[in-house]
């Protein structure tokens, strides 16, 4: 078996696991906390070999992407990940951070909203969840009027292209086009009136009480 | 011959048949309830069958096909593990907690395999939660695995695995977060694929561990695996986890040859890590030969240890499961089996600086298995040390204290195949695992399903 690097199995006392245990509002028989017992020592064995000196500025490491698969459809190479790079991606940039348009006030928001409404009253639709960049806060909205500083950011300007962008992405189907072309289609005086029975249809046994479900 | 009757047909090959109106969808799926009522109580591997809605969806794709509608999974008959919600019927997670859910909607990979014209049969038997093991203080028992009852199916997908194997239902699906497609795949003798995570929508699916979790199919080949892939996979806006994937039909990409493909054995996995029995040892050789012999070039490949990937992979699942499962367990403890409790408590003793570290070294891991990918198109394993083992030997804290192979794919994020890749002496059968990088779904179904037609190991059935 391949050594795990050596760290100190974290350790733990029965007086203090019965305080955790209390503090998650659990109560265990004796035979339950053998159990457990038993489970700790391994999970801590396990705890033990997970490296604990990484760089306390490496902490975005939790996270990761997966490469976007190509247009192709083949699968992508992924990009191996470089933590330096992503810290570097994730960096705040000036020059982008300048770029970025005013935020309209609360005010000129719930104002525009407003308005909105009264132009059009929406019909009652049902609820549904959009994904998170159609969850941004009312003053974000596109439509939105910017404040006398503030410059139309390009992609404000067109809104109905804004609204697209928020709106949900249609679910990706197999194009129609990829399948096997299906065979003519038998024309209707061709069909048959029954399905002829498979050849090897095992011979149908005395009619078994038929249940909806059955429980064991 | 077994292989031409109704039950044993493969997906492929019973849609065939129906698209050419030489097989009725009704006719095949009595056939099935008919094996079922016969043969499972041998395996337990149904938790419950819906006899009057599976032919009801039959005559309605019968009608469709006489209509004219065309389509690979068009009166096909699958089942469900019993995780996923299905509207109307019960669903349990095989367990007293959930023993009278009945769920208002379909999961989304049920609804789409459903809008796709496959008949549902009924739910099958999990380890409880997906996570459990085998236990016999449920109110349903354990499965069983059809090449010998007494054996382990392996699990958490157990009742998909047996019953897919013993002809139950041409298609199943399960659910991995450490191995539960995969290893009942293995030790059933079947094709399971735990898929890039994202391509298959979750919702609808009770969760085990969310950072982990994958929904995917299991089926007698790889083929069979792709059909249902092209239902299932797409984006589910409502599914935050679900990502836009590749716009691929899995059951045509698989047709294209090996020749050339970068394949690497991770020989030290199967070799050293978890150290595999010599008719495994064999049986990878050969599969190398097999791959050889198609034109692919097989060379050595290198990863980190089964072990690390195993620490990080169990203390996310422990500590995930755990805290979903924590109101209920503080007023319900006794109402899980033992197998549960000891996999799932320890999570309270986890603290938030060790899953944190967890999270952190897979992150690592995730780039180092990438970079491996560079090299190579598929990476090649065993999923498991050997062949079933009995269903008594299993312990409550196996999924400690034995490391599984199976959970690198799901720390790593990567898809990843197991098919049959040959047999004991007595008659077992062996997995051989595929693995490809993320998003190389279409590219592990496709070797898999080149392999299986070079091995010709998918003649033999369990005998029941």
């Amino acid at each position: 078996m391949a050594a795990l690097p050596a760290n100190p199995t974290p350790t733990i006392s029965p007086a203090e696991m019965q305080i955790l245990v209390s503090r998650a509002g659990l109560v265990l028989n004796p035979g339950q906390v053998a159990d457990l017992v038993l489970a700790w020592r391994q999970v801590a064995g396990l705890i033990a070999g997970l490296p604990q000196d990484r760089p306390m500025a490496d902490d975005m490491a939790v996270g990761f992407r997966l490469p976007p698969p190509t247009a192709s459809g083949a699968p992508a190479r992924p990009a191996a990940a470089d933590p330096a790079a992503a810290r570097a991606r994730l960096a705040p940039q000036p020059k982008r951070a300048l770029a970025r348009p005013v935020q309209p006030t609360l005010t000129q928001a719930t104002r525009a909203q407003a308005t909105r409404a009264q132009a059009t009253p929406a019909p009652a639709k049902p609820a549904r969840a959009k994904p998170a960049s159609a969850k941004a806060p009312a003053n974000d909205r596109p439509k939105a009027k910017p404040t006398a500083r503030a410059k139309p950011v390009p992609r404000a300007k067109p809104p109905a292209k804004a609204k697209a962008a928020a709106k949900p992405k249609p679910i990706a189907k197999p194009k129609p086009t990829a399948r096997p072309k299906p065979t003519a289609k038998p024309k209707p005086t061709a069909r048959p009136k029954a399905i002829p029975k498979a050849k090897a249809r095992p011979t149908p046994k005395p009619a078994a009480p038929r249940r909806t479900t059955r429980r064991r | 011959m077994k292989g031409s009757a109704p039950p044993f047909l493969t997906i492929a090959d019973a849609g065939r048949l129906i698209a050419a109106k030489k097989l009725s969808p009704v006719e095949l799926t009595r056939s099935l309830l008919d094996r079922i009522a016969t043969v499972d109580a041998q395996l337990n591997a149904f938790l419950q069958v819906t006899e009057r809605q599976a032919l009801a969806a039959a005559r309605a794709a019968e009608r469709a096909v006489m209509s004219g509608r065309k389509g690979p999974l068009l009166g096909i008959p699958v089942a469900y593990k019993d995780i996923y919600e299905t509207a109307g019927v019960r669903t349990t997670a095989h367990s007293r907690i959930l023993a009278d859910n009945v769920p208002a909607q379909d999961a989304e990979t049920v609804r789409r395999l459903g809008a796709a014209g496959a008949v549902m049969l009924g739910k099958l038997a999990t380890h409880e939660f997906a996570i459990g093991g085998p236990a016999f203080d449920l109110p349903w028992p354990p499965a069983r695995n059809p090449w010998d009852t007494r054996r382990f199916t392996g699990g958490s997908s157990s009742g998909s695995g047996a019953a897919v194997a013993a002809g139950l239902a041409l298609g199943a699906l399960g659910s991995d977060t450490g191995g539960s497609i995969r290893l009942p795949a293995a030790y059933c003798g079947i094709a399971g694929l735990k898929p890039t995570p994202g391509l298959v929508s979750r919702r609808g699916v009770i969760p085990l561990a969310p950072s982990l979790d994958t929904a995917g199919p299991m089926a007698w080949t790889a083929q069979d695996c792709a059909i249902l892939l092209d239902a299932l996979a797409g984006h589910d806006p409502l599914d935050p986890a679900s990502v836009p994937g590749p716009t691929v039909s899995y059951a045509r990409a698989i047709e294209a040859p090996l020749k050339g493909l970068r394949v690497g054995l991770l020989r030290r996995f199967y070799e050293h890590d978890t150290p595999g029995s010599p008719e495994v040892l064999q049986m990878m050789t050969r599969a190398a030969a097999t791959l050889r012999g198609l034109g692919a070039r097989v060379e050595d490949a290198a990863l980190p240890s089964v072990q690390e990937y195993n620490a990080v992979g169990r203390i996310i699942i422990c500590a995930e499961a755990y805290a979903l499962h924590e109101p209920t367990l503080r007023t319900r403890l006794s109402d899980y089996s033992r197998v549960f409790r000891v996999r799932v408590l320890a999570g309270a003793l986890i603290r938030a600086a060790d899953y944190i570290a967890a999270q952190r070294r897979r992150t690592d891991l995730i780039a180092e298995t990438a970079k491996v990918f560079e090299r190579f198109d598929v990476l090649l394993s065993a999923p498991t040390a050997g062949s079933a083992p009995l269903l008594t030997e299993q312990r409550p804290d196996d999924g400690f204290s034995r490391p599984l192979e199976t959970t690198v794919a799901n720390v790593a994020a990567i898809p990843s195949l197991v098919v049959c890749g040959g047999f004991t002496a007595t008659g077992l059968p062996l997995g051989l695992e595929i693995m490809g990088p993320a998003w190389g779904d279409a590219t592990v179904l496709r070797v898999g399903h080149q392999f299986e037609l070079a091995a010709g190991l998918r003649g033999r059935r369990p005998e029941l």
